[in-house]
């Protein structure tokens, strides 16, 4: 079957619903000949030409208002924010007018806007450049949030987004542009709101999203190999998020452990470790174990900002804390990341 | 020298204390005669203080504790001293056998492990915890399952819909009262019953409302006089006044007459000492004066120790008659009930006369029936010919 980049499948996504739907454009900084910071939307101009693939100024605020005003009035815009660490710029938009005029005026007026961005660390790019802020975000009514970690998914999540009514913050993996996977050739979506089980297993639930999927995965077939049997779910969409997904696991296996890149306090594993504690608890045969960045900004330092985003290893030792096993290396390579650059 | 914080024992029953709160925390700084901790024992909460000034150190009992009568609790140091390696830990009580309080074992058990047990009527207590730290997890359970050889304990009835239940623990007070009247209860009682007939003891008491009223402004109860009263009698047979120790009876030269009173939560016995050598006046001050002391509950130790022999009324609940169960270490106690108009027959009429049944039981192993017989017989006399305690 066809192998897309997660870039390339993104980028098809929108090519699709462009096709699909004169109504759909889009909107950023650099996005039309420059094809974005991370060319997503590289080529797109030249099918589409202007008007539908806009340049805008580098003002998050107007680049959001703008595309809100567009979508009260029955467009179907999809912003680029850069990177998410710019997304405060809009905050006013995305928090106060975006998440609430649907619900203000009554369901009257539909809101069918998405906000594409990305996060994550690993490109040695600083505290600026590399942060993870889906907690914000999920804590916003009125908000959908989508953060998909295979090429498949980012497709088949993207054109549900733009088919979606409400405002969808979508955001993307920079350092998952480039990985491939299987996509299909014939048109399919992902339904907003439902997780995947990206692995089965008896013995760990463990929750995870974006890039720590991938990690998540290498680290269970080692633990597999030590007779441990580690079930992953991804929920993809966080907002609305797939309980009974992670809930059935839970109850299967008797432990859970959330890993994310973001940070620890506040972050979304507070919020599932909460959701297992309420509906779960007396399925939980351990401690539920979190996973995540240290609480601090991303040092410029490489060894450092390799150092305060959970590994493999830490995903390893915490497994093994979990289920009483004595503490060991990790027997797998760690990657090397913002260092090896 | 470093000095031991001993809990101390304020009355002969006690054998343990609660500590309610500290008021010094490790390492303060106390003067003598500063509060320490305030302890809660049967009756009483009491301000335990500090014998020496010096520096509050090695604290091993916290708020809430319950501990043994004479257990060291802390020490007192000089600066620079520093606290015996192992305290001594009880034995200060003269004679008593002290048992180390049973600490409750907290169990360390996953809750799905708790849910399992559950099902299952497992002690979580007695499974051996394989997880982390030593935390029983499924596996542990599923093994006691299976092995069968853990001692399950009697499964917990669900709690039928409607039934309205709810589990109160016991407080200090309601808890000394279980144990000490379980205890009594295997002492030999028996019981005799007579009924006497208070006219007399009526007119007395109406003669002597006025009297005692203007003079202290207390009302004289039929309780008072029957304090009075049941001195005389146990003066009349000294023999009633007894306890019994290992291999022998104890004479009481005094007469201390406890009175059962009730306050919320319970009830507590405060006692009027030397009742026998008290005035109806003095009584009834004193009786006055401790009631209302145990209603707000500061009594001292001092009031409430020591009693001889115990007087229960309830007649005021308009009880007609009932037996009590000894207070130990006495070897009687009086129950009394209500009075109440009755026919009764007095030189072969029918007439109405203002009756009252009292029940003494007695324990068999230091008295017998005819002791008990004659004291009652000397308590109706005093009641039905109050002049006696002109005498």
């Amino acid at each position: 079957m066809r192998e897309l980049t997660y870039r390339e499948a993104l980028r098809e996504a929108l090519r699709e619903e462009m096709r699909r739907d004169p109504l759909v454009f889009l909107l950023g900084e650099d996005i039309a000949e420059f094809g974005g910071v991370y060319k997503v939307t590289q080529g797109l101009v030249d099918e589409f030409g202007h008007d539908r693939v806009r340049n805008t100024p580098l003002a998050e605020i107007a680049i959001v208002g703008a595309a809100l005003g567009a979508s009260l009035v029955g467009m179907r815009p999809v912003a680029e924010i850069m990177y998410i660490d710019f997304s405060p710029i809009a905050m006013e938009q995305i928090f106060n007018q975006v998440a609430k005029l649907r619900y203000m005026t009554g369901g009257m007026i539909k809101v069918p806007l998405v906000i594409r961005t990305q996060s994550g660390g690993g490109i040695s790019a600083a505290a600026h450049h590399s942060q993870c802020w889906e907690a914000l975000y999920i804590h916003i009514p009125g908000l959908k949030v989508v953060m998909p970690s295979t090429p498949y998914d980012a497709k088949g999540l993207l054109k549900s987004s733009i088919r979606e009514d409400n405002p969808v913050i979508f955001i993307e993996g920079k350092r998952l542009y480039g990985q491939t996977g299987i996509v299909p050739e014939e048109e399919y979506l992902v339904p907003l709101g439902k997780a995947e089980v990206r692995r089965q297993g008896d013995d760990i639930t463990i929750v995870t999203y974006s890039r720590s999927v991938n990690r998540v995965l290498k680290v269970a077939e080692a633990l597999e190999k030590d007779g441990v049997s580690v079930e992953v779910i991804d929920p993809r969409t966080l907002k609305p998020l797939d309980e009974d997904a992670i809930l059935n696991s839970v109850k299967k296996t008797g432990r859970a452990m959330i890993v994310h890149e973001a940070c620890l306090t506040g972050g979304f594993g507070g919020e599932i470790a909460a959701i297992i504690a309420e509906k779960a608890f007396d399925h939980l045969d351990a401690p539920i174990k979190r996973v995540a960045t240290l609480d601090s900004p991303i040092p410029f330092n490489p060894r450092l900002e390799d150092y305060v985003i959970p590994n493999e290893h830490d995903i390893w030792a915490a497994a093994l804390e979990l289920m009483g096993m004595e503490a060991r290396e990790y027997p797998g390579e760690i990657a090397v990341e913002a260092a090896a650059r | 020298m470093a000095l031991a914080v001993i809990l101390p024992k304020l009355d002969e029953a006690m054998r343990t204390g609660r500590i309610i709160k500290w008021m010094k925390k490790e390492g303060d700084w106390v003067e003598k005669g500063e509060v320490l901790f305030e302890l809660e024992t049967e009756k009483v909460t009491f301000e335990v203080e500090a014998e020496e000034s010096g520096i509050l150190s090695s604290v091993r009992a916290k708020a809430g504790d319950v501990v043994p009568v004479g257990a060291t609790i802390a020490f007192i140091l000089q600066p620079g001293e520093k606290a015996p390696e192992v305290p001594e830990p009880v034995g200060r009580a003269k004679g008593e056998v002290l048992q180390p309080i049973p600490k409750e074992v907290e169990v360390k058990a996953s809750p799905l492990a708790r849910k399992i047990a559950k099902e299952h009527n497992i002690d979580l207590s007695l499974v051996k915890g394989t997880g982390p730290g030593g935390r029983i997890i499924r596996e542990d359970v599923l093994q006691a399952v299976e092995e069968g050889k853990v001692v399950t304990t009697p499964p917990v009835p669900e709690k039928p819909e409607l039934a309205e239940e709810e589990i109160v623990p016991l407080s200090s007070m309601r808890e000394i009262i279980a144990s000490r009247m379980t205890e009594s209860f295997q002492v030999p009682h028996f019981y005799q019953t007579v009924e006497v007939d208070t006219t007399e003891l009526g007119k007395a008491r109406e003669q002597l409302i006025p009297l005692i009223e203007n003079k202290t402004g207390i009302r004289l109860s039929i309780t008072d006089l029957l304090i009075k009263m049941v001195a005389k009698a146990l003066e009349d047979n000294p023999s009633m006044n007894c306890t019994y120790v290992d291999g022998a009876v104890k004479l009481f030269k005094r007469i201390d007459i406890g009175l059962v009173t009730a306050v919320e939560g319970g009830l507590v016995v405060p006692v009027i000492h030397q009742a026998n050598k008290k005035s109806l006046v003095e009584i009834t001050q004193a009786r006055a004066e401790l009631v209302q002391k145990a209603r707000d509950r500061k009594l001292s130790m001092e009031e409430m120790r020591g009693s001889t022999f115990t007087i229960s009324n309830m007649g005021m609940f308009g009880i007609d008659q009932f037996s009590a169960i000894l207070q130990p270490p006495e070897a009687a106690i009086l129950a009394l009930g209500r009075i109440a108009d009755k026919a009764v027959v007095r030189d072969s009429e029918i007439v109405i006369r203002p009756m009252m049944v009292l029940t003494l039981s007695i324990d068999h192993r230091v008295l017998d029936g005819v002791i008990g017989a004659n004291f009652l017989q000397s308590l109706r006399n005093h009641i039905e010919n109050p002049g006696d305690l002109l005498l």
